[in-house]
């Protein structure tokens, strides 16, 4: 069980788009098993709220549940991590318009997936130091409706 | 100041991203039964689809008022710098605490986690 917290500053750029930042925080709750030698498999469900704000005063709050699956597998030095899960994300996006003293919002509701594959070595130094080298892949695939 | 209802159109947005790192660690005994396990990562990451988000949005009651509203870019590339600690008590409970930045050239996005494990 783990709560996490994420923290996002995203700066204006070259176009004319406002920067923005955003926070969220939440809470997951896991369990997994190992069912045979080196190999794990488990479940998380998650909650988590985000909070973000945009430099034109352009803000959204929500929430958002999650669902993932992951497994791991170890055969000598190598390791094999992956991951799938899903998010369901509700909330209400507002936009202050400063011309017509109004601050228009709308409600919001999206889906997404992802999944990932990671992999890699571990070796062990004489001093007693562990490294690990790995390569992974991330996939995310988000809606709103 | 007013209320104005507006309704948000779909969209959707799309990750792949790949991420090359090494990571270290090292376990530190402390006292008879419990254990420390500092570790640090470093990574290189790059964002292969989109690099910014669009959403439809417009005025409800006021045809023809849609507008789009679309995100500044952030960098394809960043780097993912890390530290994590956990704490093996001896018992089947271990505690650990981890933070993570990725820095690219217009974004900055840090990620503190803290937890415990249960084991049976």
């Amino acid at each position: 069980m783990a709560p996490a917290g994420q923290f996002l500053n995203l700066n204006t750029s070259g176009n004319s788009s406002p920067g923005y930042s955003g926070s969220s925080g939440g809470v997951v709750a896991g369990i997994d098993g190992t069912p045979w030698q080196d190999v794990r498999i488990g479940a998380a469900v998650g909650f988590s709220s985000q909070n973000i704000s945009a430099t034109n005063a352009a803000s959204y709050r929500g929430n958002a549940v999650q669902l993932q699956v992951y497994g791991s597998a170890r055969y000598a030095i190598a390791f094999l991590d992956v991951q799938a899960g899903g998010v369901f994300t509700e909330g209400t996006a507002r936009r202050t318009v400063s011309a017509y003293c109004v601050a228009p919002g709308g409600d919001i509701s999206g889906f997404g997936g992802g999944a990932s594959v990671r992999g890699g070595l571990t070796s062990r130094s004489t001093a007693g130091i562990w490294s690990q080298a790995s390569c992974s892949v991330v996939w995310r695939s988000a809606r709103t409706e | 100041m007013g209320r104005l209802g507006c309704k948000v159109g779909g969209g959707s947005v799309a990750s792949l991203q790949s991420l090359i790192g090494i990571r270290a660690d090292r376990r530190v005994p402390v006292g008879e039964t419990s254990t420390i396990l500092p570790s640090v990562h470093v990574g290189w990451a790059y964002e292969m689809l989109d690099t910014s988000a669009q959403a439809k949005a417009g005025f409800l009651g006021v045809p023809g008022s849609s507008f789009a509203v679309t995100t500044p870019p952030f960098g394809r590339t960043s780097l993912v710098v890390g530290a994590q600690g956990a704490l093996e008590t001896g018992t089947p409970l271990q505690l650990f605490a981890s933070y993570t930045a990725a820095l690219s050239s217009n974004t900055t996005a840090q990620t503190v986690t803290a937890g415990m494990r249960y084991t049976w």
